[in-house]
């Protein structure tokens, strides 16, 4: 049995305000709001800012049915500083403790940026922060495509750590599209398709994108075939740019109940063979 | 049409007859077992479970070192029936969205989805479904790749494997190969990898970057294909498939009827090293041998026998053919021609090396050298004493 859970990268965009909160709603309120909508959010804030655990609790008090993924805080991603990574992934832990404790923390996303290459420094650095973070539910997403090989893979089904699963413009200089299960736990980023706009503008144009509900519905397959095996599948559109992540984080919602007849719960049990 | 790119899918079924086995019988899917030939002198683990895998069970070892590591493994035989049945489904599903495919023994199958786009979507997409499919209809998963060409699409399965997708973008196939495990890529097995690791070659993209001199240098001219495979060149197209009962035939006709044994059996003889060894040279095995008598009265007659097993080395298929023959002489009439057919063909063990051979056992270490004698300096350099007669 998987359980596919369907949400948003992100939720606090001033521009949802009108299209998915209602008019007036303060900043604060989003998430409440939020919560009736997904089941699960991306929180990316904790990227740009180191989080703390009395945030995070006070997120969980708004919004208490809610399932978290959060982003690691790009000293330990981006901004990597040999002296002083251990002491920010210590800071980055303890703030999840609420969000630990409440049961509420589905996942810990590491994504590494195309300039973190697969060589043997940044491979020893990753294996050093994977054994820091563990037993953290922790899923990695590469943007280098060189990580794309069976090394990577195997190393990460020894460690039960998730390999991120993306959608992306098809266009040169993305990694490959790479569905594989190493962890009990299968993670879809779906970060659009639009290829004008991915390489050297800004981040909201990038993620401009709306997907045709044939999009999704070819998109659905890879999620199912995703939750063969897998005891959760965490689904998060990041096309946020005109809350385009919300009217296909919904649509996909409702594909997937039309398919199995459930919500965002589905039963995966492999046929037999009779021969 | 504007041909599409990446167009070439792969699904590979790994551990082929364990995978069907386990979908025969569901409870066998958290037991470490192994599928191994019965009752050979060469025992060797053909598949094993993903249980036997993870306890350090693999392919090509022999089952009394397996059984030595772990007492609890359950060896079972071939089961050449479902394993048929299992392949005839997969056919099934795939022709129903191209027509040019390649359905080879062993859970492999590769189509070529160009001009497909407007019907079915992008090639990717095809290959999720195809995928899924085959798993609601036979509990079989694999991994499928899509990429521009058959080598990198086979490589894409293999880096997944067991299970997953893979999409390899055209103009990316070099870059895709170039951190992958050198193990990989087919036609390095043991040896040739025990001599590429010595000049600290672990990643195809390290074979990639050699130089038409330096590849000659150190793997011989025969390592410019390899070479030219780790840069992800490939440019064979889809063999014939599964649908056309692939089987490699040997016909000879005798200049005159002959009436003994012996001139038959020299012929017989003759003709199974050279079927045979083309068998081995595209690393398969077989199940079935069939031959087929023409008298000189305009009559036939024919027998065959089949095993659960496989047949690989000469001493074998000759013996079974000498076997098969004696069934079929059954009149005192001149013989005037045979049809000999070596079928049911399945993929021989293991990954093989493309040039160096690794068996090590004394008979297959003696038919390797037979084979690359023969292989070099032509079939009729060396035969089997039997044949002699039949050749002059």
């Amino acid at each position: 049995m998987s359980t596919i859970l369907i949400g948003t990268s992100g939720y606090s965009y001033t521009e949802w305000v009108g299209p998915v909160y209602p008019q007036g709603t303060k900043s604060e309120e989003y998430l409440a709001h939020y919560a009736q909508l997904f089941p699960t959010v991306e929180l990316n804030f904790s990227y740009y800012r180191m989080p703390e655990a009395t945030q995070l609790a006070l997120m969980h008090q708004s919004a208490p049915s809610l399932l978290f993924s959060i982003k690691a805080h790009q000293s330990l991603t981006h901004s990597i500083e040999p002296e002083h990574w251990r002491e920010q992934a210590t800071l980055f832990r303890r703030s999840l403790e609420p969000l630990l404790a409440a049961t509420v923390l589905e996942a810990v996303l590491l994504q590494f940026p195309s300039s973190f290459h697969y060589e043997p420094e940044r491979r020893r650095y990753l294996d050093s922060l994977l054994r820091v973070l563990s037993p953290l539910p922790l899923v990695v997403e590469f943007r280098n495509g060189n990580w794309y090989n069976n090394r990577t893979l195997d190393s990460l089904r020894e460690r039960k750590v998730a390999f991120a699963s993306l959608d992306l413009p098809s266009i040169s200089g993305n990694p490959p599209v790479m569905d594989v299960l190493t962890a009990p736990l299968a993670y879809l980023r779906l970060h659009g398709r639009n290829k004008e706009t991915w390489w050297g503008s800004d981040a909201a144009s990038r993620y401009d994108y709306l997907y045709s509900d044939k999009e999704l519905a070819a998109l659905l397959e890879r999620i199912r075939s995703l939750a063969v095996g897998a005891d959760t599948v965490l689904v998060y559109f990041n096309n946020h740019r005109r809350a385009q992540a919300v009217i296909n984080a919904r649509r996909l919602r409702q594909l997937l109940a039309q398919d199995k007849g459930g919500a965002c719960k589905e039963i995966v049990q492999a046929s037999s063979i009779s021969m | 049409m504007q041909r599409d790119r990446a167009s070439i899918i792969h699904l590979n079924v790994t551990d082929f007859a364990a995978a069907v086995a386990v979908a025969k019988d569901p409870q066998l899917a958290d037991k470490a077992f192994a599928i191994a030939l019965e009752g050979s002198a060469r025992r060797v683990i053909l598949n094993p479970s993903r249980r036997a895998w993870d306890e350090g069970i693999r392919v090509g070892m022999p089952v009394t070192l397996a059984e030595r590591m772990l007492p609890s493994l359950l060896i079972l035989p071939p089961d050449v029936q479902a394993t048929n049945k299992a392949e005839q489904i997969i056919t099934s599903v795939v022709q129903t969205y191209t027509p040019h495919f390649q359905c080879d023994k062993g859970g492999h199958v590769y189509l070529d989805m160009s001009g497909t786009t407007r019907l079915f979507g992008p090639a990717v997409d095809s290959a999720v479904r195809i995928r899924k499919e085959i798993r609601e209809r036979i509990g079989l998963d694999g991994a499928v790749a899509v990429a521009s060409n058959k080598l990198v699409a086979k490589i894409g399965t293999r880096t997944i494997r067991p299970f997953g997708l893979a999409q390899i973008r055209e103009g990316e196939e070099a870059s895709f190969l170039a951190s992958q495990d050198i193990g990989l890529l087919s036609g390095v097995g043991q040896a040739i990898s025990s001599l590429l690791r010595v000049a600290g070659i672990t990643q195809i993209g390290q074979l990639a970057q050699l130089d038409d001199e330096q590849t000659i240098a150190f793997l011989g001219k025969k390592g410019l294909a390899l070479r030219d495979a780790a840069r992800g060149l490939d440019r064979s197209s889809l063999g014939p498939s599964l649908a056309k009962q692939r089987q490699i035939i040997r016909k000879v006709s005798f200049a005159e009827p002959i009436l003994d044994h012996a001139s038959l059996k020299a012929a017989l003889v003759s003709a199974a090293e050279d079927a045979s060894l083309q068998m081995r040279s595209e690393n398969f095995g077989c199940s079935l041998i069939h031959l087929t008598l023409s008298w000189s009265d305009g009559r036939s007659s024919e027998a065959s026998k089949r095993t659960k097993e496989q047949w690989i080395l000469d001493q074998d298929i000759e013996r079974v053919l000498w076997e098969v023959a004696l069934q079929a002489v059954n009149r005192r009439v001149s013989l005037l021609a045979f049809t000999l057919r070596l079928s049911d063909l399945h993929p021989a063990l293991g990954q093989s090396d493309l040039f160096i051979p690794t068996q090590l056992e004394r008979s297959s270490s003696l038919q390797s050298a037979v084979d690359r004698v023969r292989t070099k300096f032509g079939p009729a350099i060396l035969c089997h004493a039997t044949a002699l007669c039949h050749a002059h």
